[in-house]
């Protein structure tokens, strides 16, 4: 049983492909709040992610969320668990509008897995759009949204099934500082509201710094570090690895 | 049973020529051919008719009807195929389908429906032990494998080097300086042509009349299925193990079996590993 | 206009095409009855081939083949005695189910490999027709027994058949296309590797389609045996499979009123090359002219026109530079 608050337990990931091993027998867990997860680039983080949410099987370890096992479960099985997750670059349905994208996220959870009713479903995606200011694009094609706002609306999709942990891949990329905040309040609310748990993969240090409680740090396919993140920016190894003069001056 | 093997290394011999024809068009532009039999059965009805109408000696007739081969190749994937580089297989499958039908119909109405003959290559025959292998079955088989055995070696030369690379990246070519346009020409010319000798080889061994590419085509597929689309030797050892396959249901089971031996496996195979029996495996995609 | 006025005028439209419908075997010619019935069994199995090809992005060969599965079982289970819409139905659902059978491998094939499948299946299909001489008579051919209803002659009897079934379908697809499966099969189309993140299972949701378009080429098939009264295997061939495929492209793939349009469109070029001035101008087009109009229609839709009839006004509208409604974000 993990102690109370942990949400997701990674324990000894190992992920190769090929003769080549990725992640190299990763663990940590991501508690309720913001869980920061920061590396240089091909650390492996996004196949990190991509080992939580079963697109690549494990070649040792396993997941848990909650206090149970995912190994083996196909994708769709474990999100409807309640893991929600993002993509790099955003994957939305081009002619669906932004209010249909978003109910693609609850789309799979429906009539399977936890309950809800239809009511609530859309009372839910409703709240969303308006947090995330997203009420003014409902009914426009996804395809005609700029690229920010698609990160936006994918944020929205992956928090419409109401999931104990959601994984974003980079959600500030390509966003102005001021999209970045209406992005990052509705996620706060989000957590205190809601209790979720994220964890957020993101190159804005100053961003992590900000919003998360704790970062681990990976590279080449290990975990270098793992704490507050004042503690962790201060570690010599790491600003070798990865942070530069320039921003260990922040932290 | 042996005579049912020899048979059917002879008919598989034209799969596995088909499949060649396809191998070549995949490897190099991408593009699974559907018309690929049809693409062969054209050349073969000009073959008979500048034999049996202009009188040409049948070696020179099909010297030059596989020169027409290599040219509609070419003009085929310079008005269709190019404009379609880089979009995915669901168009081109549709675009070759189109091309099928059309030049199938075009066989139609310039030749009718009527089933024709063509003049033997070869004649004679002789014993190995109980079995009775005629000329024309070993010229097919010869014909086949040397085939297979010039493109292995044409695929590592400079130009055969070339056309894999445009199929893994177009960038490349244009770095070496060589067009990509020339090179997927090229290789639709070539599998025209190879595609032209498995319908005449097939069409010798019974009578040429509008399906006969179309009888090709499933089993050219399975065969190259069978090789992933990419193999050679995968190609060539698919289509004579069809060969022999509908051979010997025909002889044991019944005719109907061995029509349907091809179509039961595709499935099978395609079920079973779907990127062809001795083709390389894939991971999920992300 | 108010919705009211709108909805209104929408009802009253309704209202006036069914009234045209209904009465339509009072006034119409038989043959244009005829070819109308055609087009309307064309559009049925075309709206399959819309949900499976156009929605959900999967490539499609055997639909020749479950249309003739439709028109064969039910004639055979009909001519043993089966109330007419007790078979349909049963031989929909049976073609539904080798349409799911053959989308098993889709779940793991892509593209290319799913279309050779299908279209060896569909082949398959067409041998068995041929083959299976206890259930089909082969080659020779089997009459189909026509439907009865007291008062209604049977030309008559079809048109509604086949009027009724495609309204249904149409009103049936068009919600189905606003809901979650519609959504969820678009989403495998565009972000198949997405939806498993979504909590949906692509593989549910193709075979899902597979058998829906089976189900509706086997429904339209089982119109189709009432309409010409004589099957034989060539009818099921890889003509009906161009002509599908034609269809489809021609009206747009995407779009539910695309299958309507290029079923006009098939039937239309089919009655032209068979008219009498065709026919005494190029005798021999009357044959292969039709595969040959249909394999050059493809190349130039698939080459030029790649969403169809009902993308052109959108293509059109699109020239004129838009309003630059993005800025608004920012």
């Amino acid at each position: 049983m993990p102690p109370a608050g942990v949400r997701l337990v990674v324990e000894d990931l190992v992920v190769g492909f090929g003769g080549n091993t990725v992640l190299q027998g990763v663990s940590f867990s991501v508690a309720q709040g913001f869980t920061g997860l920061i590396g240089p680039n091909g650390a492996g983080k996004t196949t990190l992610l991509n080992a939580i949410s079963g697109y690549v099987p494990p070649t040792r370890g396993r997941v848990l969320l909650g206090d149970r096992s995912l190994a083996s479960l196909r994708p769709h099985r474990i999100a409807r668990r309640g893991l929600g997750r993002t993509f790099q670059t955003p994957r939305l349905v081009p002619e669906l509008t932004v209010w249909e994208n978003v109910m693609l996220g609850l789309d799979g959870h429906i009539r399977w897995g936890r309950k809800r009713s239809r009511v609530v479903s859309l009372a839910r995606v409703e709240e969303l759009l308006r947090q995330l200011g997203l009420n003014d694009w409902r009914d426009r094609p996804a395809a005609s949204l700029p690229f920010s706002s698609r990160k936006v609306v994918e944020v929205a999709r992956a928090l419409a099934a109401d999931p104990l942990v959601v994984l974003l891949d980079e959600p500030a990329a390509g966003l102005g500082p001021a999209e970045v905040e209406h992005l990052i309040g509705p996620l706060k609310r989000q957590v205190e509201e809601r209790g979720l748990a994220v964890l957020i993969v993101e190159h804005d240090i100053e961003l992590v710094t900000r919003l998360c409680s704790r970062i681990v740090v990976l590279d080449f396919g290990q975990l270098i570090a793992d704490g507050a993140p004042a503690q962790v920016l201060r570690l010599p190894h790491v600003v070798n690895a990865y942070l530069g003069a320039g921003v260990a001056a922040v932290g | 049973m042996a005579q049912q093997v020899i048979s059917g290394l002879a008919a598989g011999s034209s799969y596995a020529l088909l499949a060649l024809g396809l191998v070549v068009t995949m490897k190099t532009t991408s593009v699974p051919n559907f018309a690929m039999g049809a693409m062969g059965l054209l050349p073969v009805y000009v073959i008979r008719s500048l034999w049996s109408q202009l009188h040409l000696p049948y070696g020179l007739a099909i010297l030059a009807g596989i020169v027409v081969a290599f040219g509609m190749g070419w003009v085929v994937e310079r008005l269709t195929i190019r404009h379609l580089i880089g979009l995915s297989h669901f168009t081109t499958v549709l675009m070759t389908i189109g091309i099928w039908f059309a030049l199938n119909s075009i066989v139609g109405l310039l030749w009718g429906y009527e089933p024709q003959p063509l003049p033997g290559l070869v004649s004679g025959s002789f014993d190995l032990g109980q079995v009775v292998v005629t000329n024309a079955q070993l010229m097919t088989l010869a014909v086949g494998l040397a085939i297979a055995g010039w493109l292995i070696v044409f695929f590592r030369t400079t130009w055969g080097v070339r056309m894999r690379a445009v199929a893994e990246d177009p960038l490349v070519p244009r770095l070496l300086g060589v067009r990509v346009a020339t090179i997927s020409g090229l290789s639709w010319a070539i599998a025209s042509g190879i595609a032209a000798i498995a319908v005449l080889l097939s069409a010798q061994a019974s009578v040429l009349n509008p399906q006969s590419g179309d009888d090709l085509i499933i089993s050219g597929f399975v065969a190259a299925t069978a090789g992933g689309f990419s193999s050679i030797g995968g190609a060539v050892i698919g289509g004579l193990a069809l060969g022999v396959l509908e051979n010997l249901a025909g002889a044991y089971l019944s005719g109907a079996a061995a029509s349907t031996v091809a179509l039961l496996g595709i499935m099978v195979i395609l079920l079973v590993r779907p990127t062809g029996l001795l083709g390389p495996g894939t991971g999920r995609e992300v | 206009m108010s919705p009211a006025v709108r909805y209104g005028a929408i009802g009253f439209g309704v209202l006036a095409l069914g009234a045209g419908f209904f009465f339509a075997p009072a006034y119409l010619n038989a043959y244009l009855m005829y070819l109308l019935t055609w087009i309307a069994i064309y559009a049925i199995a075309g709206t399959g081939l819309t949900v499976l090809m156009g929605w959900t992005g999967q490539i499609a060969l055997a639909h020749a083949g479950l249309f003739g599965v439709g028109a064969y079982a039910t004639a055979y289970l009909a001519g043993h005695g089966w109330p007419w819409p007790l078979a349909a139905l049963t031989s929909s659902t049976a073609s539904a189910g080798l349409g799911a059978l053959v989308g098993l491998p889709a779940a793991r094939l892509r593209g290319f490999y799913l279309a050779i499948a299908t279209l060896a299946f569909g082949e398959l299909l067409h041998q068995a027709f041929v083959q299976l001489t206890p259930l089909t008579r082969g080659p020779q051919g089997m009459a189909v027994a026509p439907i009865q209803l007291d008062g209604i002659d049977t030309p008559s009897l079809v048109w509604y058949l086949a009027m009724v079934m495609l309204a249904a379908v149409m009103v049936t697809l068009t919600a189905l296309g606003r809901s979650r499966i519609g959504r969820c099969l678009k989403a495998v189309r565009d972000i198949e590797s997405a939806t498993g993140s979504l909590g949906i299972s692509a593989m549910r949701y193709k075979l899902l389609a597979f058998a829906i378009s089976a189900f509706l080429a086997g429904l339209a098939g089982a119109v189709f045996g009432q309409l010409i009264t004589f099957l034989t295997p060539d009818l099921f061939d890889l003509p009906l499979l161009v002509i599908f495929l034609v269809q489809l492209f021609v009206g747009g793939v995407n779009r539910l009123s695309g299958a309507l349009i290029g079923a006009i469109f098939v039937i239309a070029v089919r009655e032209l090359l068979q008219s009498h001035v065709v026919s005494s101008l190029v005798p021999a087009l009357v044959g292969s002219g039709q595969t040959l109009a249909f394999g050059l229609t493809l190349i130039l839709v698939v080459r030029y026109l790649p969403g169809g009839l009902t993308s052109l006004p959108g293509r059109l509208r699109s020239r004129r530079p838009r309003p630059a409604t993005l800025s608004q974000v920012e």
